[in-house]
């Protein structure tokens, strides 16, 4: 489409037209590359690639939607979230999370502890007044949340307060969801994966659902920087007396170390 | 005028006990250093006295009580005292260890003539248990010297003028017949006093001011000429401890919560006056709601820095507000606060809107605000921070931190850009899971493998962690083999295995 069909097409009586220049939800197409605010850098180049404004949204809405913990979900948010903690003298809020966030492990992500806030609601209710209270009072740099229910009106209200407080709002949702409409910025559905065992680092696929300013994505395969896949040098074989403390401790990984050799 | 309470450490200990408990009959001592310090009157009866031994009073009678003097506790019921004297004049001084000096000069026609000012201070001071001995003069020192050449009751020396020559000739004449040892001077000076065959203030005083200057030098000079009002003497006065409680009665019952927005906002005025006029902050404060009928409602709202923006109160205050629902109608609120501290002079962040990305500009305290809503509406236990501890157990490697906020975070001016990190050594390059389990997980097995909804493939591992024998019990198993396992799917889990159970558990999640 080009300038003065555009313009010739903005009559200004026309309800549409006005509809699509007062609100500022509606985007077309046509002006995609526009009013992308810069993303938070999330650490994977890929993943990158694929974001709007190349990395998470600072004034809107993400949505996580997986099966269950322990496939990465962190690790995928950990260099962003280590960013933000550094850079940036607000909070970094955990609401209602499923388990205790390990001080130790965030502290090896690079999180500064000093501005992690956790907020543990008694009931749902009070889960979304933290949320919409943490969203829209720009004094935190990202609030992850793992809400029980959530309604579409409740989503709502997050996004529109997350564009008030310039906050990296992430929702961990069941994947469950995922045929639900959602005013989220940006929904991504994460997948387990099994890195090849050549790989140093372990993997997660995802796919993006939502996004703004384009569609939703194929299958993304991220290698997540853990170094979680090496497999431990096997010194058993060298101590003479050490059977009773290692109790057979690497049999279980001989088959990959023996594929590797392999194809060495 | 001057409270002279010279059963003070007596009194201190006793006042409590009531007539009820202790009988009158009741011998008590007080002692210092192992020594009679001071007694009852029961105690006087039986024939003790002052510097007796305990084995002495002991010998007497065994039903003699002995407790240890208490200093620190007289200074405080002291000044604990001279609150209370306030309410007379507002010029109150304590000379410890026992004496308490009111100015009255300018309330004796409030409360109608000295005498009824006297009677009224020592009935009230009587109905508090206390039995000092009064005496009012023309100067601080004079009336405390009369006080103390006392042996009890009262006396009232009164004078109309404010004329210094007629100051010093009353002043002379009451305190004359005073012995010399009650001087507030030194020991030697008194004792050389009596060497020099002066007993009595009388003949003290007929000295030539020369002589004494040289003999004594300017101190007791200068002592002299202030006992006589010669000299001006300056006293020391408490100030009243800050104390805010306002309230508001209403002519008609109020029903509606809502409706308190308006007496709530006028109160927080006041409070804000007064903090702002004394330069103070406060943490707490409290809400009382009462109905003549119903009883008293109280709620504290605890804040997690010192403040004094009333505007944060009165967010703070609805949030409080709505949560309450157990009341039905009320006729007054009060708000009071009792704890004050001086205002801390915070400057501003030059470079805040620097600080971090979008380019506005965010107040210092936001984030502090935000952790006041938090804990005003879930309760405090309810948001917490998180913090390293040194150790090497996995449970115990961290801590909650429940004053979160209080001191350095967000208003810290500078980002750290290091961690602040306790690296235990040799476990810096072990990985460690997001999520820990609160209580680990005891896992199935198969064929000695650990199964979590199928098979666990171990990836890393062992570490041992071996550590705290001391605060566990003997009986449970100590050493455990941490290692990385993978479900099939790719979750990856943190397990463990007591070595010497051999049992596997599941203690982390690598989120």
């Amino acid at each position: 489409m080009n300038q003065p069909q555009t313009a010739q097409l903005l009559n200004r009586d026309q309800p549409l037209d006005k509809l699509l220049q007062h609100s500022g939800h509606i985007w077309r197409a046509s002006n995609i590359d526009c009013g992308f605010q810069q993303g938070t850098p999330s650490g994977y180049a890929l993943l990158d690639q694929h974001l709007p404004g190349s990395g998470w949204p600072t004034d809107g809405l993400t949505e996580l939607l997986y099966g269950k913990a322990g496939i990465g979900e962190f690790r995928l948010l950990s260099p962003a979230l280590a960013r933000l903690s550094q850079h940036q003298n607000r909070w970094l809020l955990w609401v209602a999370p499923p388990y205790i966030p390990y001080a130790p492990a965030l502290v090896k992500a690079g999180i500064d502890l000093s501005r992690v806030l956790i907020v543990n609601p008694a009931t749902d209710e009070d889960t979304l007044w933290v949320l919409e209270k943490a969203l829209a009072s720009q004094s935190c740099s990202a609030v992850l949340a793992w809400p029980k229910k959530l309604k579409d009106k409740h989503l709502r209200r997050l996004q529109v307060a997350c564009k008030t407080g310039h906050c990296l709002g992430i929702l961990n949702r069941h994947f469950n969801a995922v045929h639900n409409s959602s005013p989220a910025e940006l929904r991504i559905q994460l997948y387990a994966d099994v890195p090849s065992p050549l790989s140093e680092h372990s993997c997660m696929k995802l796919k993006i659902l939502k996004r703004k300013g384009g569609w939703a994505t194929d299958l993304l395969t991220i290698e997540l920087g853990d170094h979680l896949n090496q497999i431990t040098p096997d010194f058993s074989e060298l101590t003479v007396n050490n059977t009773s403390i290692c109790d057979r401790p690497f049999t279980y990984i001989e088959s990959s170390t023996i594929n590797r050799h392999a194809i060495q | 005028m001057c409270l002279y309470f010279n059963k003070l450490p007596l009194e201190v200990f006793i006042r409590k006990w009531n007539q009820e408990t202790t009988p009158d009959d009741q011998a008590v001592v007080i002692t210092e250093k192992q020594r009679v310090f001071r007694l009852n009157q029961a105690a006087q009866d039986l024939g003790i006295k002052p510097g007796n031994s305990m084995d002495t009073a002991y010998t007497l009678s065994d039903k003699v009580v002995g407790i240890e003097r208490n200093e620190d506790k007289e200074i405080s019921t002291l000044s604990h005292l001279a609150q209370w004297a306030y309410q007379f004049t507002p010029n109150v001084s304590i000379r410890a260890p026992d004496c308490l000096l009111l100015d009255i000069t300018g309330c004796t026609n409030l409360f109608k003539g000295l005498d009824a000012l006297v009677d009224k201070v020592n009935q009230s001071i009587q109905q508090l248990g206390y039995q000092p001995i009064i005496a009012t003069n023309v100067t601080p020192l004079s009336a405390m010297l009369t006080a103390q050449a006392l042996r009890k009751g009262r006396t009232i020396h009164e004078m109309n003028s404010n004329d210094v020559m007629i100051t010093e000739a009353f002043v002379r004449k009451t305190i004359s017949h005073i012995p010399v040892r009650y001087l507030h001077t030194d020991e030697k000076i008194i004792n050389s006093l009596h060497q020099m065959g002066v007993h009595s203030v009388n003949y003290l005083l007929t000295l030539p001011t020369s002589g004494l200057l040289r003999r004594f030098g300017i101190y007791f000079v200068d002592y002299l000429e202030r006992l006589l009002g010669v000299k001006s003497d300056p006293q020391k006065l408490i100030s009243p401890t800050a104390k805010f409680h306002h309230d508001i009665t209403f002519l008609s019952d109020v029903s509606n919560l809502e409706s308190l927005t308006f007496p709530i906002n006028r109160l927080l005025g006041e409070l804000s006056n007064f903090l702002f006029a004394r330069q103070l902050h406060i943490n707490h404060f409290t809400w009382h709601l009462s109905h003549r009928n119903h009883g008293k409602k109280s709620f504290s709202i605890y804040l997690a820095n010192l403040e004094n923006n009333v505007r944060i109160f009165l967010t703070l205050t609805r949030l409080k507000l709505d949560q309450i629902d157990d009341v039905k109608e009320i006729d007054n609120i009060a708000l009071s606060v009792n704890r004050f501290f001086p205002a801390r002079a915070t400057p501003g962040d030059l470079f805040q809107s620097i600080a971090h990305q979008g380019g506005y500009v965010r107040p210092a305290d936001k984030g502090i605000q935000l952790l006041n809503m938090f804990r005003v509406r879930l309760g405090p236990d309810r948001c917490f921070g998180l913090s390293e501890a040194n150790d090497h157990r996995p449970e115990k490697a961290w801590k909650l931190e429940p004053s979160a906020g209080l001191s350095k975070e967000p208003s810290a001016l500078t980002p750290t850009t290091t961690p602040s990190t306790i690296l235990v050594d040799g476990q810096d390059n072990q990985p460690r899971p997001a999520f820990l389990l609160a209580t680990p997980k005891a896992l199935n097995e198969t064929d000695g493998e650990p199964c979590l909804s199928g098979k666990l493939t171990i990836l890393k591992g062992p570490e041992r962690i071996d550590y705290g024998w001391w605060d566990q019990a003997l009986d449970k198993p100590l050493t455990r083999d941490y290692y990385i396992a993978r479900q099939e799917d790719g979750c990856l889990y943190w397990v463990f295995k007591y070595v010497a159970t051999g049992r596997w558990f599941l203690h982390g999640i690598f989120s």
